[in-house]
């Protein structure tokens, strides 16, 4: 019984010990521990040099080159034809006066064309 | 004077056709449903049913040719050999699946959406099946001109814009094979639009390599291959799910379809005159759409950029012209159109009960879904092409084509596949893994019926992956037909 209670007390106290030193070591490692507790930084070395740059030039494809470039490119020739199509409708004015004389401007064009232009 | 039901080309289309006609009569909603499921299981009925009469012997049941236009050389010929085979039988499985999974969706004005479905069956059949070039072009644009009533009436807030931008698009790209198709028409020795007057036409090498691109065009637009890929991430993003998938499941297959069968035949000399320009602009797409993927918030638009990703090394292979990268191209054809739709379908079970694709707004879905997220696990490894899966055997065969070619386009292209477990992977975290939200917390499990079309997207999924030999043994002819014009041997 004694024996008992003795051991118990040993085994509690070598516990407190141990648990007080494994709170102290927590804190900081140094030199090389520190780089393997950092499992050699590769994550963060892999971080750096692969998934960020990779992940920025792929917003840069998508905001710039896809969404900016190539879409800008397709849209801006549907908007070239509707803007150019309003500017050209201000030709038909209606007007008899106004169409004659581009048509008379167009003859003498055309007619000036056929005799210089050989 | 078409009307004969004696053969399947003839069926294929006249069933979809037909089907499709009578919904617009059909005004009560679950009666247009019914309907148009029924007609698209006839349909893949008898497509099964053709898979038992391969054989040269029934040669009359797999091949049609009817008086269309005899004053300009045009006859409605249709034919179900190994390559359109392959794609009819993919058409004939999607519909069914996807009026299926979408059953419960309710459309406005449903008789005329399931019409035009249903007409873009047919029109689908009709550009796999024709062995002439006109009636090609007619099934070409039969195609586009309801799968643009279906994006711009039943689709998202920019579905007008969106779908004007593809119409205008695919239509321009159109053009040009109208021109293409006329020249060569003219230089026939019998003035036909019929295939093999066409494929026996002779054309110098200068005429090749200006036809190639009046072609080339309207079929990378279709597929679409870089850079004339941005309608499909609008449309796909605009389209209501059920129209996404059969745009991305099958009609993009009729670009990569056309190169085989017109293309490659057609123009073997400007193709290696060029083949260098094409490949690398197919790898460049390849990566340029995997890094557009990796960024994408919205879960239809990632699926765009890596579809357009896997075009991108179908277009590569097809290019090689060597043998196992058109037999993986046509497997891969087949193997993408029932991944991506499988894909589609998760997208839609999330998007139906939540209201949302946005990847940042969702996740811990697995928590509430496990069925969904085991299904959804499976589809995302074939869509990666993981050994075992369907798409493994045609990245495979399509990697050795080009590895064959030139190792660095091979290496290049190799880069794709880890981009594309990236964004895979992380979409299949961050949607169902982490933590349950506001959004996702009312989650609930996915039904009895989704249970079983996803289940059948993973046996085919399985199926093919494990014992291809099947899909081998159908492509192999067409292969060979191909390669022997290619090669001229």
């Amino acid at each position: 019984m004694g024996g008992t209670v003795l051991f118990i007390l040993i085994i509690t106290f070598y516990v407190i010990i141990k648990f007080s030193r494994y709170q102290k070591t927590e804190v900081e490692a140094s030199g090389f521990a520190r780089v393997l507790e950092n499992k050699w930084w590769v994550d963060e070395i892999y971080d750096a040099i692969i998934s960020k740059p990779l992940k920025g030039f792929s917003l840069f494809l998508n905001n710039i080159i896809e969404r900016s470039g190539i879409d800008g490119i397709v849209n801006g020739v549907g908007r070239f034809v509707q803007y150019s199509g309003r500017q050209l409708r201000w030709l038909q004015s209606g007007q008899v006066g106004s169409y004659i004389l581009i048509m008379v401007v167009a003859t003498v064009v055309f007619f000036i064309i056929q005799l210089f232009g050989k | 004077m078409f009307v004969a039901f004696d053969n399947f080309p003839a069926l294929l289309i006249w069933l979809p056709l037909i089907g499709g006609l009578l919904c617009f009569f059909i005004k009560d909603q679950r009666a247009v449903k019914a309907w148009s499921l029924t007609s698209s299981i006839v349909t893949m009925g008898l497509m099964m049913a053709s898979l038992f009469f391969t054989d040269q012997k029934y040669y009359n049941l797999n091949s049609v040719s009817y008086i269309w236009l005899p004053e300009i050389g045009s006859s409605f010929s249709l034919m179900l050999d190994g390559l359109s085979r392959i794609l009819c039988l993919l058409t004939a499985i999607s519909f069914p699946l996807i009026f299926a999974i979408t059953y419960q969706t309710e459309y406005k004005n449903a008789s005329s959406f399931y019409g035009l479905m249903l007409l873009t069956q047919c029109g689908l059949m009709g550009v796999f099946l024709s062995m002439d070039a006109l009636v090609f072009y007619f099934f070409w644009e039969l195609a586009l001109i309801p799968a643009y009533f279906l994006s711009s009436q039943w689709g998202g807030e920019k579905r007008v814009q969106a779908a004007f931008k593809f119409f205008i698009y695919t239509f321009a790209g159109s053009l040009f094979l109208l021109i293409g198709i006329i020249y060569i028409y003219l230089q026939t020795s019998n003035q036909s639009f019929s295939i093999v007057s066409f494929y026996n036409t002779t054309l110098s090498v200068k005429d090749q390599s200006w036809l190639f691109w009046f072609f080339f065009v309207a079929f990378a637009i279709k597929m679409p291959v870089f850079p004339f890929h941005t309608w499909q991430p609008d449309v796909y993003e605009q389209s209501p799910t059920a129209v996404t998938m059969v745009l991305s499941g099958i009609m993009v297959k009729m670009g990569v379809f056309a190169l085989l069968r017109w293309l490659l035949v057609l123009f073997p000399d400007a193709i290696r005159q060029y083949d260098n320009i094409l490949i690398g602009l197919a790898v460049v797409g390849m990566l340029y759409a995997s890094c557009i993927a990796m960024v994408q918030d919205d879960l239809k638009r990632l699926v765009a950029y890596s579809s357009i990703a896997h075009i991108g090394l179908m277009a590569a292979a097809v290019f090689t012209m060597n043998e196992p990268g058109l037999q993986g191209v046509m497997i891969q054809m087949f193997s993408h159109g029932i991944n991506i739709i499988g894909m589609w379908m998760v997208i839609y079970l999330i998007e139906k009960q939540t209201g949302i694709r946005k990847i940042s707004q969702l996740g811990g879905l697995a928590q509430q879904a496990p069925v969904l997220a085991i299904m959804l696990v499976i589809i995302a490894l074939a869509n990666i092409a993981l050994p075992l899966t369907n798409a493994f055997v045609g990245e495979f065969l399509m990697f050795t084509s080009l590895f064959k070619f030139n190792p660095w386009y091979a290496g290049a292209a190799g880069i794709s596949i880890i981009l594309a477990a990236v964004y895979t992977l992380n979409m299949v975290k961050n949607v169902f893994y982490g933590n349950i939200n506001s959004v996702t917390s009312s989650f609930r499990e996915i039904m009895v019926h989704e249970r079983v079309i996803l289940a059948v997207i993973v046996v085919m999924i399985f199926m093919v992956g494990i014992y291809p030999a099947p899909m081998f043994e159908m492509v192999k002819q067409s292969t060979e037909v191909i390669m022997s014009r290619i090669t001229g041997k």
